[in-house]
Order: C-alpha cells, then sequence, then structure tokens
C-alpha cells in the first residue's frame, strides 16, 4: 500500500516541525508576556516538603516551568545534527588561515550537539586542517556555548547571562587558543603535526527525501532527550537539596563581589557538571544570593574546563597544553565576569 | 573469491553511545543479510592519526565503505538503512 505508507512518511516527517513550532511558541509566549506556568517553590515552602518528597516535587516544577525550552532546544538540536551540511562546515575548518580561528568558535556549536563529537574534531583539526589554535578555539567554546545550553540560560536564569555566556565564551576561546598556539609547547604540537595535513576527502553521502531526515532528526532528539534528561533529573534533584539546606548566608558572602566571581570560575574546575545541569545549580544558588557576575564566571568557567574532555584530549595534546589552557580559560572567565559587573553591574 | 568489503564505523576512544549504537546496526544487518563472509565491520578510533590522515575531518560518528564516507556525524538507527547501504555495496 504506497498510499499510506506516504502518509505515515508525511506524518512522520512533520512530527518534529509541529513539536518545534509549538515548543518555540509557547516558550516565545511565556518570555513575551513573563507568564510562569508554575512557581519553583519558595525556600520555606521547600523546607516544609521534607526531605523525601522535596527533589519530586522540585524536579515536577522544573519541567513543567522548562518544558517549552527544551522541548524547543531538543528538537532544533536534532534538525542542527541531521540537516546541517556538515562537509561544507568542515572543508572550511580545514584552511590555515587566520579567520579559521573564528569559524571553529563560530561552527562549533553548529557541529556538537553531543560532546562526545568534539574530542575527534579536535584531534582532527590539530593533525589535519587549521592547526592547535582553531582546535581549541573550537573546543572551548562548544560546551560552554552549544544550543541547548544558551537556550536553556536563557529560559531559567536570563537573556543577558546567555547572550553574555555566548559572546564570552566565543572570544575566551579564541583568545586562548591563540595564546596557546604561540607558546613553546603549542609551537611543538603544531611542527609536530604539521606533516600530516590532507586537504580534501571524499564524501559520498547518501542523498535522501527531506522527509526522511526530518524523521531522523527527530529520532536524534529522542536519544538526546534520552541521554541528557536522566542526567538532568538527577542534578535537578541535588540541586533541591543544596538550595533547602546550605545557609543562604555562605552563598550570599562567598558567592558575590570579587571573591565570587574568582570562585565561580574556580569552582566549576574540579566540579564536573553533566549538560545542562550547571544552569539548574545556578539557579539555586542564585535565590541564595549568588551574584550575576559570579554565575557568568561559573557557566563559563565550568564546562570550558570539563576534566572528562580534558583526559580525552590529554591523548592528542599532551598535558602542558591542557593545563596553560584551562588557567587561561579560568582567568578569561573572571575577567568576563568582572566586564559583566562593570556593564550591568547586578542585573540578572 | 571476491575481496572482503570492510564498513569502518569512525568513532572516538572509548567509544560515544552514537557510535556503538551505529556499530551494532551495522553488524545486525550484515548477520540478518548473512553476508558476514563477504562483509567486515570494523570499529576504527578517530582520533588515531592514521585515521585522520585518510579521512580528513570527521564528525562522528562516520560510517566509511571501501575508504569512503557515507554518512557523517549522524547516528544510524534504523536497520532498513543499514540494509540499503551494504546491499548497494554488494552490487
Amino acid at each position: 500500500m504506497p498510499n499510506t505508507n506516504n502518509i505515515v512518511r508525511v506524518i512522520k516527517g512533520l512530527t518534529p516541525i509541529v513539536l518545534f513550532i509549538l515548543g518555540l511558541t509557547y516558550f516565545a509566549y511565556c518570555r513575551i508576556t513573563s507568564y510562569t506556568p508554575i512557581k519553583l517553590p519558595s525556600l520555606e515552602e521547600m523546607k516544609s516538603y521534607g526531605p523525601i518528597l522535596l527533589p519530586f516535587i522540585y524536579a515536577f516544577s522544573y519541567l513543567v516551568r522548562a518544558g517549552a525550552a527544551l522541548l524547543f532546544a531538543f528538537v532544533l538540536a536534532g534538525f542542527i545534527s541531521e540537516l546541517m551540511p556538515k562537509h561544507v562546515l568542515l572543508n572550511h575548518l580545514s584552511s590555515r588561515r587566520k579567520s579559521s580561528y573564528f569559524l571553529a568558535a563560530l561552527f562549533s556549536p553548529l557541529l556538537t550537539v553531543c560532546s562526545c563529537v568534539m574530542i575527534p574534531i579536535f584531534a582532527g583539526l590539530v593533525y589535519g586542517g587549521a592547526g592547535l589554535g582553531p582546535a581549541l578555539a573550537f573546543l572551548l567554546t562548544a560546551p560552554a556555548a552549544n544550543i541547548m545550553a544558551i537556550i536553556f540560560t536563557a529560559d531559567i536564569i536570563s537573556w543577558k547571562i546567555a547572550i553574555a555566556r555566548l559572546f564570552f565564551s566565543i572570544i575566551i576561546a579564541v583568545t586562548v587558543g591563540f595564546i596557546i598556539s604561540k607558546m613553546p609547547w603549542g609551537k611543538a604540537v603544531e611542527e609536530k603535526s604539521r606533516a600530516r595535513i590532507r586537504k580534501g576527502y571524499g564524501v559520498a553521502e547518501q542523498k535522501e527525501p527531506l522527509l526522511d531526515k526530518l524523521w531522523q532528526s527527530f529520532q536524534t532528539t529522542c536519544f538526546l532527550a534520552r541521554t541528557i534528561l536522566p542526567y538532568l533529573l538527577l542534578g535537578i534533584a541535588i540541586v533541591s537539596y543544596v538550595q533547602a539546606y546550605l545557609p543562604p548566608k555562605i552563598v550570599a558572602t562567598y558567592l558575590s563581589g570579587f571573591i565570587g566571581i574568582m570562585l565561580g570560575a574556580v569552582i566549576g574546575v574540579p566540579m564536573y557538571t553533566p549538560t545542562l545541569v550547571e544552569v539548574v545549580l545556578v539557579d539555586g544558588l542564585r535565590h541564595l544570593g549568588m551574584s550575576p557576575s559570579a554565575a557568568l564566571a561559573f557557566l563559563i568557567g565550568g564546562p570550558m574546563t570539563s576534566i572528562p574532555s580534558m583526559f580525552g584530549v590529554s591523548r592528542v595534546v599532551g598535558w602542558k597544553v591542557i593545563l596553560s589552557y584551562a588557567v587561561l580559560a579560568v582567568v578569561g572567565a573572571v575577567i568576563a565576569g568582572l566586564c559583566y559587573y562593570i556593564v550591568l553591574g547586578d542585573v540578572w | 573469491m571476491a575481496k572482503k568489503v570492510v564498513i569502518e564505523v569512525l568513532g572516538p576512544e572509548p567509544p560515544c553511545p552514537k557510535c556503538k549504537k551505529t556499530y551494532e546496526v551495522l553488524v545486525e544487518a550484515v548477520k540478518e543479510l548473512g553476508v558476514e563472509d563477504r562483509v567486515e565491520v570494523v570499529k576504527v578510533n578517530a582520533m588515531s592519526p592514521d585515521i585522520i590522515s585518510k579521512y580528513g575531518l570527521v564528525v562522528t560518528p562516520a560510517v566509511a565503505v571501501n575508504g569512503e564516507i557515507k554518512i557523517l556525524g549522524k547516528m544510524l538507527s534504523s536497520k532498513r538503512k543499514a540494509i540499503e547501504i551494504i546491499k548497494e555495496v554488494l552490487d
């Protein structure tokens, strides 16, 4: 029955589009009218739930509140991963011009929906493409400025923080990449790998009808949701305890002002938070008195220096490069926090 | 006997979930077609300099058939598609 098959294909292909529009509309509507479907519980309410009920109620209210943004972000990530003409982007990335720094930083959020994709591209850039500097720019932008994280930040925290996070991540990534490629050990890595340049490679990707591609993008969306949501829920549950039982006095003293910016950038290094959880944590802490500039420093410094990706990268470039980029990223995060404070002050 | 067809699944080491899935789907498809003696599915490390100098920059998971990239940066999740790819090479 070719006819029913076609109908099924159309329905399958339209599913992600419909969900995308629904998510976007609802997300935009909530933003524009500042309507919130459900309020997060206040501190007193949280304590009154008791330790067993608390994480469930907290997670539930989070999901209701951020549902539209999450839906929108996940579907968008699916589109990007399936419909982006990747070989075109990659060909642009393989050049050794100065612009490759910015291309690497700009393409990074488009190419890396899932963080495990990052390290092979990084290795490819070091060995066969644009070189160490752009490779680092790519690596550092990816986690801090990934599209889902930015949308989620905008929804949960604020547009200002989300835009600042994206902007400073790119600037810091490009600067750090440039500085390290000029350092002695950075140069050594570049020398070693320069011999391997290879230009152009055969990609004979199969052409597929758009409807099938759309359905595949939806499958990717589901896959991402299955991979990320469990960690996100667990993260939310843990944050609910932090918010309810961590004395606000400690947060207000150590996570605001200049110390706050420094600490915000530094605590992100040993603390590994799965994607999106860092946003929830910051949201919990801001209700306890964390300042916006400290939050920004944390949101930039933490993902850039995540320990798993440092381990992965260490096989490609060695620890000297990694330690220097980690230090520079933390410094960059502090500067970003300071800039935010100078320009906008304590405004979320 | 004809030369064996080699299907390479490019992924990082340790493998990411998407690459694992792609590999499993391909292996299953080969089994279903009953062509284990003609097609070999291998998982290769996308981070090794040898693979990079062979294929250049890749987004993983990627699938290469006889040294030519067929799928770039997409998870292969449907067995039907995997079978299509294998059939195409065998013809």
